[in-house]
């Protein structure tokens, strides 16, 4: 899985180790019966601070709960993300409910994306923890809803709002509105995107943040596993780079997680996955953690210090996935170096306040 | 008044109000909603809270338990199961300890009726976010916060992470 192009960060084969443990933890996790787990009690244990950190905890229980090491002290923590999970998802239900009740006060339907909708995918609703409510607008509504919100205080806190679908989705939200369906959350009904515009929501938002966290591919195969007639061209429309996007996200659920895709048409693209791009994500998954894959401010660096400065440069280096996402490029087997050294640099300039931001 | 007070110890009643329960297929997972703790019962621990209501009798719930476990089951397992709900606030009224508990250790209730009575103990834990996260980069634990992607546990309630 070795990328044929140098990054600048050498890809390093022990971490590459931890993100293909975290691959197999998951494989076919979000099934009903997932499959026979192939590890040793070391392995669980070397993996499970990756699992927790990145919300898959509830998953990894699922994918040991049958096995010899279901009783094992690593187990046990997984178990206790299950449980605290599974108890959160109800909270969440109570809070969504409200949420929308207030937006519905004031005759605005905004349409659900991304965490509970695509908790709704796998068995239990508990096994894909998500904090924020993320809701989304068209843009005459989106200040109307913000100051709504705002005006709820701690009641609108966790609620992530998103002004359309064009800039980053490349969607009308008229008309994912026109398409939306609804789903049942607590005693209300929610309109969501129908089942297609939401998986390309899915993929999308797993490459633009550089695909580091792992249960967001596991949200991919879940869906794609969920439902056997997938209008594609619904999915994919005619844009050659989204096509691109959706069909090397799948690939990757693919690749990394098993996800099962024979009676999908679009993996042409998919199964020539650029070399580099699985090496990628796996390095990601070796520290899928929130904080770790934020980037730090610029203006925080030390240029003063020559002997930090190149760990400083490498906290501060894109990552792959994320340079192409952020130039709108395509993945594709040519070297990401461009990407990332133009992502670097004007990440830099814009923490000058030179250069316009693209997302 | 000393009748009155046995009875009122012998049958208590659960706490049902601002508590969010979920059950599983072996256990019952309760979120106390006032004091931000989740519990988890086993399955006896869960078939006591679920009959405390001021009505069924100790020994009702006796007849009940070695139902269950297909064993004999003794009376202070019945005390033991209200003395930890009561502890984790999960019965009506103050938490305190359940003379009958205290009369007899867990460990001498095993031994008295062998390896069936074990399976039938109650046990009521606590869950707490998992410290295995030490490695990570994310905030633990009660650290503040402003976004639950900052926190481990992808929760940030009041402005603390879960």
């Amino acid at each position: 899985m070795e990328g044929p192009h140098r990054t600048f960060t050498t890809p390093h084969r022990a971490t590459q180790k931890h993100g293909e443990l975290v691959a197999r933890m998951l494989f076919g996790a979000w099934r009903l019966n997932p499959p026979e787990l192939e590890t040793c009690e070391e392995e669980i244990e070397a993996v499970t601070p990756q699992l927790l950190g990145s919300g898959a905890g509830a998953l990894g229980w699922r994918r040991i709960t049958s096995s010899q090491f279901r009783t094992s002290p690593a187990a046990f923590k997984l178990q206790q993300a299950y449980r605290l999970q599974t108890l959160y998802a109800g909270l969440h239900e109570v809070e969504i409910e409200q949420v929308i009740k207030t937006l519905a006060a004031e005759e605005i339907e905004p349409l659900l994306i991304k965490g509970r909708v695509a908790a709704a995918l796998y068995p239990e609703l508990g096994l894909r923890p998500y904090g924020d409510i993320d809701i989304c607008f068209d843009s005459g509504h989106y200040k109307i809803a913000a100051s709504i919100l705002n005006a709820q205080g701690d009641k609108g806190s966790g609620v992530d709002m998103h002004d359309g679908f064009e800039a980053v989705y490349g969607l009308s939200f008229d008309e994912v509105f026109e398409r939306a369906t609804t789903i049942k959350v607590g005693k209300v009904m929610v309109r969501v995107p129908c089942f297609e515009d939401h998986l390309r929501i899915l993929c999308i938002h797993f490459l633009k943040h550089g695909g580091w966290r792992p249960l967001s591919l596991c949200d991919i195969a879940a869906a794609l596993e969920a439902q056997e007639d997938i209008d594609w061209d619904r999915c994919l429309g005619g844009d050659k780079r989204i096509i691109n996007w959706v069909s090397c996200t799948i690939g990757l659920a693919h690749e990394l997680l098993g996800a099962r895709v024979s009676n999908i048409p679009v993996l042409t693209g998919a199964k020539k996955l650029p070399r580099w791009l699985a090496a990628a994500v796996l390095r990601q998954w070796a520290s899928p953690y929130p904080l770790a894959n934020e980037t730090p401010e610029f203006f925080k660096l030390n240029l003063r210090e020559p002997a930090q400065l190149k760990s400083e440069i490498q906290k501060r280096w894109p990552n792959p996935i994320k340079a192409t996402m952020y130039f709108v490029g395509s993945f594709n087997e040519l070297p990401r170096l461009p990407f990332q050294l133009g992502n670097f640099i004007s990440l830099g300039l814009r923490a000058l306040g030179r250069f316009p931001r693209h997302w | 008044m000393s009748v009155l007070k046995t009875r009122e110890e012998s049958v208590p009643r659960a706490r049902r109000d601002g508590l969010l329960v979920k059950e599983l297929p072996d256990e019952l997972l309760v979120y106390d909603l006032f004091r931000q703790k989740a519990h988890c019962l086993n399955r006896t621990a869960a078939l006591v809270w679920n009959q405390c209501d001021g009505e069924t009798t100790v020994e009702q719930l006796v007849l009940l338990l070695g139902k269950e476990s297909n064993a004999a089951v003794d009376r202070e397992v019945v005390w033991m199961a209200f003395d930890q709900l009561s502890k984790a606030h999960l019965l009506q009224g103050r938490a305190r300890t359940w003379p009958g508990a205290s009369r007899i250790s867990r460990r001498e209730l095993i031994r008295r009726a062998g390896a069936a009575a074990a399976i039938a103990l109650p046990i009521v834990s606590s869950i707490v976010v998992p410290d295995a996260v030490q490695a990570a980069t994310c905030r633990p634990s009660n650290a503040s916060c402003t976004s639950p992607a900052q926190c481990c546990s992808q929760l940030c309630n009041a402005g603390h992470c879960a």
